[in-house]
């Protein structure tokens, strides 16, 4: 296995057995299209003997990699060039070794100890990011074939990192990292200090800053709000889903959730909020979302379904539709499923399931009385009605979960 | 009227890391090496404190001017700019440096009780297993907010200071006089008084800790303050308790050999009480070195060789920041128990480990402090190097001095 750490420091010898200096840093080039491959090394920067200056040579001269030597297939005077700039080439001495990066699939901050070369489809590239303590070991000159019984090794590829080391690097980064789930990025945003998170979080686009900011665990959420300011905060909180925003005002002091309120920009979701602040935490009230799809009795499978292709984006996920009259009264549900398998221009109220047959709660109803019932019909979700059976929202299984298990 | 209102807000919800940093000096190693500075040698050690306070408050500075500008830890930025070996060789002093502290904490766990004539080999398991505990179940701040609040003790001796009436004149005399005798004694609690005032582990603190609270160059005006303000504080401190063995113990011809004998200088200001006031103050101080120090070693050897860290990683991911934790708790501890082992020794020689090891700590900073790259237009301006240079100089002087001074046998 060839490493960086043994061609740092390594002598260059040309094809005459000149030796013209030894090598300090190791080029790479990125290239955007195809992220699944392995960087193919650019050449290598060598400190000139006499000249006592850095120069640039390429790989096409390069004959052999050996460890502490690397031998030319030319004479210096042909192969040397000026150590080439521009946005893709890296510098894996200055930009990647030591420096902090971002574990995509392990989801932490990790430091890189060594990079692994290695020969890909004939072109000498790198491999991998050695972030173990045999890399640690090594780099420090005390490697012994005993670690490797000690200490695992631990490599990770160069395309499931990002560098966090600073703003550049992270901007960079966004782009693979809203592949992942939200509730990773935030695991990520939770390992990171404040100023990495938050530019982190600032730099995703609104909507998936939503998102994470929910998945975010409270005490952080506090202290990221605190830091990015009310303005700032209003802002995401205001593409943030009804429900977890009120239950990240709940968690604020008076003061600052009255501040977050008044820059919050008007209109239904400001008076929804509103409305739920009034509802008890742990009952049906306080639990529900009001994010869920209505339909009226004489709307046909048609237009629903087309609804629901119009909005499906603002939903988690769309189990049932609600079926009310004008008034908001509650009717019944119809699943996507019936929607799926029924004609098209069927009504509503000859699919739906009627109220009386489901089983519904109210909303001062407490937490218990709902996952009771839940678990007793099987539901995955179930309507929150008033006295006058005014449908007022829904409280899912995901919602029940989460105040079980708040941690996860 | 109505502007300043804000302006306090904002200063009291960024103050914390100075005051927290300069208190925790005034640990078990602190409070004895200046008592044993008052008892054994009187006023005439005053004038290094005194410039001590411009040493430490320009040291302190620079630490969060290199937190506010990297965001990084002192660990992460020598990692980043010096490579692997570099960082290596300052973990591996500033671990040398901080187990001798801890050791110097548990030897004050034990002279505490001790003046109860309570067994080291109960206390000090028992305090091990505390530590352990507390840090293991995660109550770290709340336990580190009530030891600090303990540890207040220190202004009985600013009281003190006061009630026993001592000749202030002479004691201000003192302070900008140079005196030196040309002894081993001598210089060696010399180096101990500016191993215990200026630490490399409060380098490393002072830095991680703007760091970790998201403070930014927005707060660097207050942190400055602060940190100016906190050294200040903790020499005041240091100055009283001098003061009041000078005043004391020396004035009796008395020498320190254990923690009783500096709990007399307590006496004038309460009477019987002051052993017990003297063992509680030692106490709390020590308890608060003892939880902090390894928290704080392990903070700065993950975050520099990338290995996760907090109190939120699991045992299996965060193993050897556990690892460290712990062997910072038990080694030091079992050190203790070492049977005949001198508390008051142990407690002065860990502060002069510190000493003789600082300059090392402080070379990186200026090389840090000075770099444009990383420090942009934030380098230091030339007063703040001539000061820090002239610090280390005189450290790594008087270690010299101390090396020959022990060779030609000037006892």
């Amino acid at each position: 296995m060839l490493f960086f750490s043994a061609i740092l420091g390594a002598v260059v010898r040309d094809i005459e057995e000149v030796v013209g200096g030894k090598t300090v840093d190791v080029l790479i080039k990125t290239t955007k299209e195809d992220t699944d491959n392995f960087p193919p090394l650019l050449g290598i920067v060598m400190r000139d003997k006499k000249a006592k200056k850095d120069i640039f040579i390429p790989m096409k001269a390069i004959e052999t990699w050996g460890p502490k030597e690397i031998e030319l297939d030319q004479k210096f005077s042909e192969c040397v060039e000026g150590i080439p700039t521009g946005e893709n080439i890296v510098s894996l001495r200055n930009s990647v070794l030591d420096k902090q990066i971002v574990d995509l699939e392990g989801m932490r901050v990790v430091r890189v100890n060594d990079l692994q070369f290695g020969r890909v489809k004939q072109v000498m590239s790198l491999i991998a990011i050695d972030i173990s303590t045999r890399g640690l070991l090594r780099r420090l000159g005390f490697y012994s074939s005993i670690f490797d019984r000690i200490f695992k090794t631990n490599f990770l590829e160069w395309n499931s990192i990002e560098l966090t080391d600073n703003k550049l690097h992270l901007s960079k980064g966004v782009a693979d990292i809203v592949k992942l789930h939200p509730a990773d990025i935030a695991n990520i945003i939770e390992k990171m200090n404040l100023h990495q998170g938050s530019t982190l979080l600032e730099s995703l686009d609104h909507a998936t800053a939503a998102r994470v900011f929910e998945e975010i665990e409270p005490e952080i959420q506090k202290v990221l709000i605190r830091f990015l300011g009310a303005e700032k905060t209003a802002n995401l909180m205001n593409k943030m889903s009804v429900d977890e925003l009120v239950d990240l005002i709940q968690l604020m002091p008076d003061k600052q959730s009255r501040e977050i309120m008044r820059k919050l920009p008007g209109g239904e979701k400001k008076e929804k909020v509103r409305r739920f602040l009034e509802y008890d935490e742990d009952t049906a009230g306080g639990l529900m979302t009001t994010e869920f799809i209505t339909a009226t009795p004489n709307d046909t499978v048609q237009d629903v379904i087309e609804h629901i292709r119009k909005f499906s984006h603002m939903h988690h996920s769309i189990l049932f539709i609600y079926v009310v009259d004008k008034n908001g009264k509650f009717l019944g549900v119809v699943s996507t499923r019936s929607l799926i398998i029924t004609e098209k221009n069927e009504k509503i109220k000859e699919v739906m399931r009627k109220e009386k047959r489901i089983h519904v709660v109210k909303e001062d109803d407490d937490i218990d009385i709902v996952a009771t019932a839940m678990t007793k019909y099987n539901l995955l979700s179930v309507a929150v009605v008033d006295k006058k059976k005014k449908l007022l929202g829904v409280v899912t299984v995901d919602d029940i979960m989460r105040s079980f298990i708040p941690k996860a | 009227m109505k502007k300043i209102w804000p302006k306090l807000l904002f200063f009291f919800s960024v103050i914390g890391p100075g005051i927290i940093a300069a208190n925790a000096d005034n640990d078990a190693g602190g409070i004895t090496t200046y008592s044993i500075v008052g008892a054994h040698f009187g006023t005439s050690m005053l004038w290094v404190l005194f410039l001590l306070t411009f040493s430490l408050a320009i040291t302190q500075e620079m630490g969060i001017r290199i937190g506010l500008t990297t965001r990084q830890g002192l660990g992460g930025v020598i990692r980043e700019r010096f490579g692997i070996k570099w960082t290596a060789f300052a973990m591996l002093t500033m671990l040398v440096a901080n187990l001798g502290t801890i050791t110097a904490e548990y030897a004050g766990i034990a002279a505490s009780f001790e003046i109860f004539d309570v067994n080291k080999y109960i206390t000090v398991p028992i305090a091990a297993a505390i530590v352990a505990l507390i840090l293991f179940t995660g109550s770290f701040k709340t336990t580190q907010k009530i030891f600090l609040v303990f540890s207040a003790f220190y202004l009985v001796y600013i009281i003190n200071g006061f009630v026993i009436n001592p000749d202030f004149g002479s004691a201000l005399k003192g302070l900008v006089t140079p005196h030196v005798e040309w002894s081993t004694p001598f210089i060696l609690t010399i180096i101990a008084l500016i191993g215990t005032t200026i630490t490399p582990w409060g380098q490393f603190f002072i830095q991680s800790y703007v760091v970790d609270k998201g403070l930014d160059l927005k707060h660097y005006k207050i942190e400055k303050f602060e940190v100016y303000a906190g050294a200040f504080i903790t020499n005041i401190v240091s100055f009283f308790i001098i003061v009041s063995t000078a005043a004391t113990l020396y004035k009796a011809g008395i020498t320190i050999h254990s923690a009783k004998d500096a709990a007399m200088a307590l006496e004038p200001i309460a009477g019987n009480f002051a052993y017990i006031l003297f063992a509680f103050g030692l106490f709390a101080a020590s308890m608060l070195g003892a939880f902090i120090l390894p928290v704080a070693t392990a903070y700065a050897i993950c975050e520099a060789f990338g290995w996760e860290y907090g109190f939120n990683t699991t045992w299996k991911s965060g193993k050897m920041f556990y690892s460290i934790i712990l062997l910072g708790t038990l080694f030091p501890a079992a050190l203790m128990l070492i049977p005949n082992i001198p508390l008051v020794k142990v407690m002065i020689i860990s502060q002069d480990i510190n000493g003789i090891l600082l300059p090392i700590i402080l070379i990186f900073v200026m090389k840090i402090i000075n770099d444009k790259k990383i420090m942009g237009e934030h380098t230091n301006k030339p007063v703040g190097n001539i000061i820090s240079w002239l610090t280390i100089i005189g450290i790594i002087a008087a270690t010299i001095v101390l090396v020959v001074s022990s060779f030609t046998g000037h006892n």
